[in-house]
């Protein structure tokens, strides 16, 4: 097995521009769809869309990837972000709508909303003010926690890119995909499968855990302690 | 605002809606496809002892790792000093901290060269590479477990342990005659969700096989989701084949992740699998 070349920072460029892209577009369609089932205005999607962050943990990653791969191969498509953004939106779009859902389904948003519509608050008050600015915080920490999740997010986008550049190149397609042009932890899976034992490979899993760890810290310092936590403390 | 504009807004959320419905639905189409597309081709690649190793080290390693996180949960919540479930929490929070991809890597770093070590260098020795796969994924199950049943326990009401207490029950007796009967059924869940997890897990268990390789072992028989990694990888120039066949166990992938969470549902719907 060849070594590739790797930098303590290869790829995260790659990463920051996929996620910078995934994000917002991920947080959109969940939050749209969040507000929709919170509003009962969704109709049958309602009960779906709850139970979705669970039924798609029968869809693992690694199968994401080998779809975003198929669709990739046929359409032609061959830029890394691009596939990269394709893969992490789905991995991720699942679970971010069924929290979100979760958030504005709680007792304490439901308490704010029915008080808003007793009052006589308009649909968009009540969409904007109660459940939007009423939850920001934990708006913001679910951001978060997909950040972190699609930063680190390595099985669909393997296989996305490597299918890819197997149907595409031929021979041993995982040299195609060079740093620093995937994404870090593409770049990392590939080089600790290679040459485990370099000091770079332990630096840049350690900047890994560091960046997963410094995103879930500042969402829990930013959502607070969950209330039930508090009510039994 | 205008009606129109509001219209227009409660559109575009109902499609949102069902794109996030329809989003593991299309993934599952897609695979299904491309798996349909080879089905007259010989495969190159037997995927029978993958899909017997994947059952057997997911479930190994949910029962474990599942039964961890509970009996953590319990430790901390209901028998071990605050100090002490901080501590647990904390530990727990950082662990779930690190990716599958950091923990592959630590395996081969810490398992590996210390089995080699000890003498396990002898082809053929799969059972070791088993071990670390399960050991890993008992790890990653762990967190997810832990929260699940600590969620559980949260939603016991105060007055059932009160009512134990006051009848004379000590809390190691509240805890396994009236807690664990309570939330027993969310820790069948657990185990059901930590299966689905661990067998659709990839990174962690390719690095981990990966390590074997180094080691002239045997790599016969390795995990689905690896064989689907190297699958995916394989294929030539314009030929989809091995992608289909990638694909093909993909959905045999999917369809365990499927049964576990029915099984799980049936156990505990509000499983809070985090």
């Amino acid at each position: 097995m060849s070594v590739l070349p790797v930098g303590a920072f290869d790829g995260a460029l790659t990463t920051v521009f996929s996620v910078a892209i995934a994000l917002p577009i991920t947080m959109i369609v969940a939050l749209m769809a969040a507000l929709t089932v919170a509003a009962e205005a969704a109709g049958a999607a309602s009960s779906l869309v709850r139970s979705a962050g669970r039924s798609a943990r029968a869809v693992p990653p690694v199968v994401t990837g080998c779809a975003v791969a198929v669709i990739a191969a046929a359409s032609g498509a061959t830029s890394i972000i691009g596939i990269t953004v394709l893969a992490l939106f789905i991995a991720c779009l699942p679970a971010a709508a069924a929290t979100l859902v979760e958030t504005f389904n709680s007792r304490y948003a439901r308490r704010r909303l029915y008080a808003a519509a007793a009052a006589g608050a308009s649909p968009r008050y009540i969409a904007l003010a109660v459940h939007i600015r009423g939850s920001v915080r934990l708006i913001g920490a679910v951001a978060l926690r997909t950040a972190a999740r699609m930063c680190v997010e390595t099985a669909a986008i393997v296989v996305a890119l490597a299918g890819v550049a197997g149907a595409f190149t031929g021979g041993p397609a995982l040299t195609n995909i060079v740093a620093p042009h995937a994404p870090f932890a593409v770049v990392q899976f590939f080089a600790s499968a290679a040459d485990p034992d370099a000091p770079v490979v332990a630096w840049r899993a350690i900047a890994l855990v560091a960046l997963v760890l410094a995103m879930h810290a500042a969402s829990r310092l930013i959502e607070g302690e969950p209330h039930e936590s508090l009510s039994r403390a | 605002m205008t009606g129109l504009a509001e219209r227009l807004i409660i559109t575009s959320g109902r499609l949102c809606a069902w794109l996030v419905v329809f989003a593991p639905v299309s993934v599952v189409a897609v695979i299904a496809y491309a798996a349909m597309e080879v089905r007259d081709r010989p495969a190159d690649i037997s995927y029978v002892a993958p899909i017997a190793m994947t059952v057997v080290i997911a479930a190994v390693a949910a029962a474990v790792g599942g039964g961890l996180g509970a009996a953590l949960a319990f430790a901390s919540a209901e028998l071990g000093q605050p100090r002490l479930a901080r501590v647990v929490r904390m530990c727990i929070a950082v662990l779930r901290s690190v990716p599958p991809l950091v923990l592959g890597w630590l395996a081969w770093l810490i398992i590996m060269p210390t089995t080699y070590s000890l003498g396990a260098k002898t082809p053929p020795q799969t059972w070791v590479l088993v071990a670390a796969a399960i050991t890993v994924l008992a790890v990653l199950v762990v967190p997810p477990s832990f929260a699940a049943v600590l969620h559980a326990l949260d939603r016991v009401p105060e007055e059932i342990r009160a009512a134990a207490a006051a009848s004379g029950a000590s809390r190691v007796q509240v805890a396994f005659q009236v807690l664990v009967p309570l939330v027993e059924r969310t820790l069948w869940a657990a185990i059901a969700m930590g299966f689905a997890r661990a067998a659709g897990e990839a990174t962690a268990v390719t690095l981990v096989f990966i390590a074997g390789a180094f080691f002239q072992w045997p790599l016969a028989g390795v995990a689905l989701g690896t064989s689907l990694t190297g699958a995916a990888a394989a294929g030539s120039s314009g030929d989809l084949l091995l992608l289909g066949q990638a694909a093909a166990a993909g959905l045999v992938l999917t369809s365990f992740g499927f049964v576990a969470v029915l099984v799980a549902n049936r156990f505990d719907r509000r499983i809070a699998w985090t």
